[in-house]
């Protein structure tokens, strides 16, 4: 099997959002839901010295993902009906035939990357835009991505980066995600709570 | 992040099922002295269909809970490795040999033995299916639901309703046979407050410690220990209504027992999923 997955280059995202409402745009979905995040990490401050210049070691960076397309993925451990499932390019997908849509992939994903369509009746995530790849395409967020801060290739195939190591996503030992970061000077690795999410209103 | 009322339909289900599985072992109890013997016994039969009544709400709650019933059957596809097809499988299992056990009881084809067997049956799985509902959420990326502490409290619920509500059965039949049968029902309901209390104290003593990039667990839920204390003042009345019944059961009382009981743990479960944290988004 061949694995896929994403790799994203920190240095040039300017957390432009592009990525993401081109994935809105092209699957179709409502304000409100979305396959893809940006991520705005903010902390640090101001310190006033003794002679009464100020310093500042206040830092923000950006990070985009989508579903990760584990190795290891927390969503299909849990899947009752075997809907969720990895495809011939590694890629999680929903057997919409056979989900129940009971929202268990949702509560295990740390990525927080399934959800349930209940309209549709099932759940729906990131498929890696499955149609335009075996068009030899690329995914709509990468395609989309002014700054190429994005790559969608088999895993051996990417540029070399940090796998998933940047906060505020968890552990990639936990499900062995196939996203691999080049990260910015500004980012804080995983597990890091010195940084803060500055636009949950976007992402919540 | 949790919002327990998101998962009202869960929350019905998980106190619902239980106690109309667990109430089968008051009955069981009440077999094993007996009480199945001349016309209480086709009573009993016949009132048998009730906590079978309650179990089957409770799974339909649940089909309320997915966004497509009609793929349900594919549930057993995940037997072994999904904790809800152990779950969902278990409870089928049970409600299997439970509504087995009434048709073939109202119907007169059940010797004493076999009335024994069968119910005993029952009752081992309305235990392993409170056990089972609690396993459904020990999932190793919510550290606020991956604990024993998931599974104690869903056992002490289905004691603590199952003890009143099997009591109930019993006084719709026949009163006298209910009281001579509380001790059982007493105990139980007590046993099961007790669990039930102290396992949900537990989750939440646990969850003091568990935070993620968007806050700390019990802050999403600022009145739950107010919810652990609404589920013992619940379960108290249940408990002492059973109790009381040793001397006088009152099916009415007993009734509105059941439905505190229910409150109760209908609260504590919404509790526990407003709870709900993952390891990290």
């Amino acid at each position: 099997m061949t694995q896929y997955g994403f790799y994203f280059d920190a240095t040039r995202c300017t957390g432009c959002h592009t990525c993401e409402a081109a994935c809105r745009d092209y699957h179709n979905l409502d304000v409100g839901t979305t396959f893809r995040h940006v991520y705005e990490l903010e902390g640090g401050g101001w310190t006033q010295a003794d002679d009464g210049t100020w310093t500042t070691d206040s830092f923000t960076y950006y990070t985009s993902f989508a579903c990760q397309h584990c190795d290891d993925p927390a969503c299909m451990h849990v899947c009752p009906t075997g809907a969720m499932h990895k495809d011939d390019n590694g890629i999680v997908s929903v057997d919409t035939g056979r989900c129940i849509g009971c929202g268990y992939c949702h509560m295990a994903c740390p990525y927080d990357a399934p959800f349930v369509d209940r309209a549709k009746g099932h759940s729906v995530k990131c498929d890696g835009c499955a149609s335009r790849i075996a068009e030899g395409k690329q995914p709509m967020c990468v395609e989309a991505c002014s700054l190429r801060a994005l790559q969608f290739a088999p895993v051996d195939q990417l540029p070399e980066g940090e796998r998933a190591n940047v906060a505020p996503l968890p552990d990639p030992e936990l499900t062995k995600p196939n996203l691999y970061i080049k990260n910015c000077a500004a980012a804080h690795a995983v597990g890091d709570t010195s940084c803060r999410v500055a636009n949950e209103a976007e992402v919540k | 992040m949790g919002n327990g009322f998101s998962e009202a339909a869960l929350a019905v289900f998980t106190t619902l099922a239980p106690m109309g599985a667990c109430a089968f072992i008051v009955l069981c109890a009440a077999c094993f002295k007996g009480a199945f013997e001349g016309a209480a016994g086709r009573a009993l039969d016949k009132a048998a269909f009730l906590p079978l009544a309650v179990v089957a709400v409770g799974f339909i709650g649940a089909f309320f809970h997915l966004a497509n019933p009609l793929n349900a059957f594919f549930v057993f596809m995940g037997v072994g490795s999904s904790p809800l097809s152990n779950e969902v499988t278990v409870g089928v299992v049970f409600f299997v040999l439970a509504a087995v056990y009434c048709i073939l009881a109202v119907a007169g084809k059940l010797s004493a033995g076999a009335r024994k067997g069968l119910l005993a049956a029952v009752s081992v799985m309305a235990v392993a299916f409170a056990v089972f509902c609690g396993l459904a959420y020990t999932m190793y990326t919510i550290p606020t639901w991956n604990t024993p502490a998931s599974v104690v409290q869903m056992l002490g619920y289905g004691l603590l309703g199952g003890g009143v509500l099997g009591l109930l059965t019993l006084a719709l039949a026949d009163v006298e046979v209910a009281r001579e049968n509380a001790m059982a029902g007493a105990a139980l309901s007590i046993a099961g407050l007790v669990i039930g209390v102290a396992g949900f104290a537990w989750q939440v003593v646990t969850s003091q410690s568990v935070s993620n990039i968007w806050g700390a667990a019990v802050d999403q839920v600022p009145a739950i220990w107010g919810m652990v204390a609404a589920l013992a003042v619940c379960g108290v009345v249940g408990a002492a209504v059973a109790g009381a019944s040793r001397k006088k059961p009152v099916p009415a009382a007993l009734a509105l027992a059941v439905v505190v009981v229910a409150v109760g743990v209908f609260f504590a479960r919404i509790g526990f999923y407003g709870l709900y944290m993952s390891v990290a988004l």
